[in-house]
């Protein structure tokens, strides 16, 4: 497992290189939306490194679970930092399609679907990460309590 | 707690440490000092099926109830 973790942390890393030759590029096919290309790019950056940070509370979450400390107030709040970088990505990545929809009001279907699906993952991915997030909370409390039977 | 284990005198008895005995019924010694000292709040029934197997008594040998009326701790 960690080694497929490995290698999406190696691809994302080479997406936020090769993102703003991309965002750059596309400026330069659809001129109207020059002024709004670096901003894009910044938040398509910042999605990217949210994701990282994701990628990287797993590693350690992963860790965890293969040294038995999972069960500990530590792999909570690497939980909390896994659930919070991972819609803080999702939300961050939808903003610019948000306002290439709402604000400059140009990109067709293709757009609104890709914002939709966006979102519903987003949402979804935080829901989940909140149920899990209660199991372990149950399962850290259960530990506990049966580690004082002799 | 008002439930007390009550193994020093059949310790005594038998003749035996607190090591040989802790080694007997499978926990740690520092285990048996919880128990002891009336700390331990979950006792598993193999742990007391060990106890008598050792010490051949009854459980109702090696636990009292003193009522004092105290909320349980």
């Amino acid at each position: 497992m960690k080694v497929v973790l490995a290698v999406l942390t190696l691809g994302t890393l080479l997406m936020q290189a090769l993102l703003p030759v991309v965002a750059s590029g596309l400026a330069q096919q659809y001129w109207e939306l020059e002024p709004v290309a670096t901003p894009y790019a910044v938040l398509g950056i910042l999605a990217l490194v949210s994701f990282e940070i994701a990628l990287v509370a797993l590693w350690v979450l992963a860790s965890m679970v293969e040294t038995d400390r999972v069960f500990s107030m530590a792999a909570l709040r690497w939980v909390d930092v896994l659930r919070v970088s991972l819609v803080a990505s999702f939300l961050l990545a939808g903003t610019p399609m948000a306002h290439l929809l709402f604000g400059v009001g140009v990109g067709g279907p293709g757009v609104l679907l890709a914002f939709a699906a966006t979102l519903v993952v987003a949402v979804g991915a935080g829901l989940l990460m909140t149920v899990l997030r209660g199991l372990l909370v149950a399962a850290t409390t259960d530990r506990a309590e049966l580690e004082v039977v002799i | 707690m008002a439930v007390r284990v009550t193994i020093d005198v059949l310790l005594a008895e038998r003749g035996m440490s607190v090591g040989e005995f802790a080694e007997a019924i499978g926990i740690t010694p520092a285990n048996v000092a919880v128990l002891k000292n009336g700390r331990a709040k979950a006792i598993r029934f193999s742990t007391l099926d060990a106890i008598c197997r050792t010490l051949q008594c009854q459980p109702g040998d090696v636990l009292a109830f003193d009522d004092d009326g105290g909320s349980s701790a």
